[in-house]
């Protein structure tokens, strides 16, 4: 068993990205080809503001190509295959057990080739319209969706993914083509290949596919992406009392459930100095909000205890360009009274036995770590993000060594910043706060 | 306890997967202190009571993850518990050993946190009580996911005549009754009796492996071919639905989830069963399946639209989400792609997609440290013999003809859907 502990990336001819993450001894193939257009991406360089859900819709439609549908393709040989859309990227994958040369060349040119009939553009829609009346069906997706359109007001986050069943009614295949030329040049995309394949023969491969493909101009971002005037419609709360903070405001999407679905988030600071900077501060918070609010956090379990939370609670740290968020979410029969232990449990002084803590989150950290490198998917998918950032995901080792327990109990208090706290409340609503 | 060691040497992983399976007949009186007592346990062990300190010990011992699931299988109930260590090489610490990570999880399984200052043996009153709360407000909140609850009525339906119809959770007032003795009566009793089979993956050997549990006075390691139980309580009764079950039941929602479940009378130990994973590809496995390419790539129709073949319970359980008002054509579809693959009309592409993708599918199980666990599970609980190997090669020998004769043995028996009825109450939240 050898852990990988680099991938080799070279640039193609027409700008695009490849990396090569060799992991020895693996059956499975995993690639994926990944541009930086997601839902937050919402004009066009000359201005047109986009239908929200297009990148989505796009990602759906590639799958249809003049010689039959790409599923088929991957399948013949094998090959799973699939695509998603985040807020900020769109991702084609497939993994395969054999002849990954094959399935490669597929993945380039399937990505690299719009092809939208009217007809399967509208047939497309009637899915798409399913998929989101599904995901509309899940209160969990409420409640994030809740929170989002709860903190920012003109931040790109707040549009949902697939944007909405009126909102894809706009998309047509002019708007998809336009959107293909713009966001999946060479320029902007990333492959990333992980499994027991040489680098060298990935290289190649790729560069003889892209040598074939004709040259197409390439336009800048009109709006980049963390652009500064998204910050200023963030929505701020103001907390009344000192001792006893309380959400001024408190923001409910009704629904009859067992139990709330609540969201507490805090708005932070986007990530915007320097690369290494960025990734050592992701980090830290992790550190932090797991140190206190982590399932192992003694802190957490007399709420557990009184039934004010169940075991599905958790913390995170959310970011997309322009814009971050701290999240204490989970499930509870009074939202507001979680709210205020939560302040409380937070304000508590640390302990000296507390802070001696450290050592045992860093061998958690190391474990996962190892982990990940056992996982083609995973270490691919945090390759990709860490690549989106300029950053490199195989320095996690390294910037660990350099962190220190006081930083991490001082962004703690930095994150808690409960002058600003919201909370969203999918369930039902309460008399007062 | 008698525990029937299995372990597999492998130098691919950076982890060592350690899963031990408590298996039980299903019975309705032993739902509830089944589902309690892994819970219960996972808050606090003889050594390390408080459930804060115990989780954090496992940090301490390299992210020792431990985990659980309750699982039907057929007609067999079981507790899965799951252990995984990073292997000390890759730590640098010479202070970590497996040894001492390994025995630490199954010490935390075996001897629990018990009440203190009590005159009887119990199990902690309040973890106890804060478990049962859990488990209740899950039951309660099966509805939030409405495609699995969907799918858990249509099986509580389809498997009418047998155990596997009980919820694995037991119902809510069932878990009222239990205290901490009597729970820990059973608990004792199910140590006692026992046969729990582990399974081991990883950079170790089997001898290695055998006097860590020969550590614990109460474990009897027993032979790997020991014979046991397992296959004639999880076997499934066998009759033939007369009239096909329909339910409609009001959700909200916008969607409505539309449930079919087929019998599909084959074993996994049947000569049949690769002749049923390939039906089942066929039908509804994948994207290239009748299934979703006629439901949803034709039609328009849902998002998702696929079959899966439950070998323990002889049924294939097909799932789709539609709009109310086109729940009757998806239907109509579903039942023409039956039809087609019982007149035989597989084409060339269908079945060269389902051949490669269930053996890409078998290959990528070797990356997987539980795969190889699950298989060897799965053939005790069935009487299989199956390996990877043989069972590919006895995929490449199915033949479409063994497919169309094997799919006029579907009988539909249950058509279920939850959610809003077309022209009804639609939206009970906005």
């Amino acid at each position: 068993m050898r852990m990988t502990e680099s991938a080799v990336e070279r640039v193609m001819d027409d700008g695009l990205r490849v990396a090569v993450i060799p992991m020895p001894g693996f059956q499975k193939t995993y690639a994926t080809l990944t541009t930086a257009f997601g839902s937050i991406d919402t004009h066009m360089p000359d201005g047109r503001k986009l239908p929200d859900g297009i990148a989505h819709f796009l990602e759906h439609q590639m799958f249809a190509m003049p010689e039959g549908d790409v599923f088929s393709m991957f399948s013949r040989k094998g090959a799973s295959s699939n695509a998603f859309t985040s807020a900020e990227q769109t991702s084609y994958l497939f993994t395969c057990t054999d002849d990954w040369k094959y399935h490669l060349k597929t993945l380039l040119n399937f990505v690299q080739t719009p092809y939208f009939e009217p007809k399967n553009v509208d047939k497309e829609r009637g899915i798409i319209a399913q998929e989101i009346r599904m995901i509309q069906d899940r209160p969990d997706w409420q409640a994030y969706q809740l929170m989002l359109q709860s903190r920012f007001e003109k931040h790109p986050w707040r549009i949902p993914i697939s944007g909405t069943v009126q909102s894809i009614e706009d998309i047509d295949s002019d708007w998809l083509y336009a959107c293909h030329a713009q966001n999946y040049h060479p320029r902007q995309l990333i492959l990333v290949v992980c499994g027991d394949v040489e680098p060298e023969a990935v290289f190649e491969l790729t560069a003889a596919h892209q040598a074939d493909l004709p040259s197409r101009p390439y336009m800048e971002r009109l709006i980049p992406r963390a652009a500064d005037e998204y910050n200023t419609g963030k929505i701020s709360f103001s907390a009344n009392g000192i001792n006893s903070v309380t959400p001024s405001k408190t923001l409910y999407h009704e629904w009859k459930l067992p139990l709330d679905k609540f969201r507490i988030s805090f708005l932070d600071s986007p990530p915007s100095i320097s690369p290494d900077v960025n990734m050592r501060r992701q980090m830290i918070t992790n550190l932090a909000l797991d140190w206190r609010f982590g399932s192992s956090a003694a802190n957490i379990q007399p709420l557990y205890a009184k039934g004010l939370i169940t075991d599905q609670f958790s913390p995170g740290w959310l970011n997309v360009p322009g814009a971050a968020m701290t999240v204490l979410g989970g499930d509870t029969p009074d939202p507001a009274r979680v709210f205020e232990e939560l302040y409380q449990l937070s304000i508590q002084p640390v302990a000296d036995k507390e802070r001696e803590e450290f050592e045992r989150l860093r061998r958690k950290s190391v474990a996962s770590w190892v982990r990940l490198r056992q996982s083609p998917e995973g270490l691919a998918q945090a390759y990709i993000r860490s690549l989106h950032r300029d950053q490199d995901v195989f320095k996690t080792g390294q910037l660990f060594q350099s962190i220190r327990m006081e930083e991490v109990e001082a962004r703690f208090y930095e994150l808690m910043n409960w002058e600003d706290a919201a909370l969203t409340v999918v369930g039902k609503k309460q008399v007062s706060a | 306890m008698r525990v029937r060691l299995c372990v597999r040497p492998s130098e691919q992983f950076a982890t060592v997967a350690v899963s031990a399976s408590w298996s039980t007949p299903l019975t309705a009186e032993l739902l509830a202190p089944y589902a309690l007592i892994p819970f219960v346990i996972r808050r606090g062990s003889a050594s390390c009571p408080d459930t804060a300190e115990l989780r954090q010990q496992y940090e301490w011992r390299y992210g020792l993850r431990s985990s659980f699931e309750l699982q039907k299988r057929g007609n067999v109930h079981s507790w899965q518990a799951q252990c995984n260590a990073v292997l000390p090489a890759l730590t640098g610490d010479a202070e970590y050993t497996l040894e001492e990570a390994i025995t630490f999880w199954w010490g935390n399984l075996l001897f629990p946190a018990l009440e203190m200052g009590s005159e009887v043996r119990a199990f902690r009153t309040d973890y106890l009580s804060q478990e049962k709360q859990n488990i209740q407000r899950r039951i309660a909140s099966q509805k939030n996911d409405a495609v699995s609850y969907a799918y858990d009525q249509t099986v509580k339906l389809t498997m009418r005549h047998d155990a596997h119809r009980f919820s694995i959770w037991g119902e809510s007032e069932e878990l009222e009754p239990w205290n901490g003795e009597s729970l820990l009566n059973v608990f004792e009793d199910w140590k006692t009796h026992a046969v729990i089979d582990v399974y081991i993956q990883g950079s170790v050997d089997a001898e290695t492996c055998k006097s860590w549990f020969a550590k614990f006075s109460v474990v009897e390691l027993v032979d790997e071919t020991a014979t046991s139980q397992l296959h004639e309580w999880a076997s499934v009764s066998a009759f033939l639905p007369e009239q096909v079950i329909e339910e409609w039941e009001t959700g909200d929602g916008e969607q409505v989830k539309l449930n079919l479940a087929y019998h599909l009378p084959v074993s996994r130990s049947s000569d049949q069963f690769p002749i049923a994973m390939m039906l089942n590809g066929v039908l509804g496995g994948y994207a290239h399946s009748k299934l979703f390419q006629h439901v949803r790539e034709k039609a328009s129709l849902a998002y998702y639209a696929s079959s899966r073949f439950d070998a323990m319970t002889e049924r294939v359980m097909i799932q789709t989400g539609v709009a109310p008002e086109r729940e009757e054509e998806a239907r109509s579809v579903i039942f023409a792609q039956i039809e087609s693959l019982q007149n035989g009309e597989i084409t060339e592409d269908e079945w060269m997609q389902t051949k490669a993708m269930l053996s890409n599918a078998l290959r990528e199980r070797e990356d997987d440290p539980s795969a190889w666990s699950e298989m060897v599970h799965a053939n005790r609980l069935s009487g299989a013999n199956w390996t990877l190997q043989s069972l590919m090669e006895a995929l490449h020998r199915v033949t479409p003809e063994q497919v169309t004769n094997l799919a006029k043995s579907l009988i539909l028996d249950v058509v279920y859907r939850y959610g809003p009825k077309h022209g009804g109450d639609e939206h009970a939240h906005d």
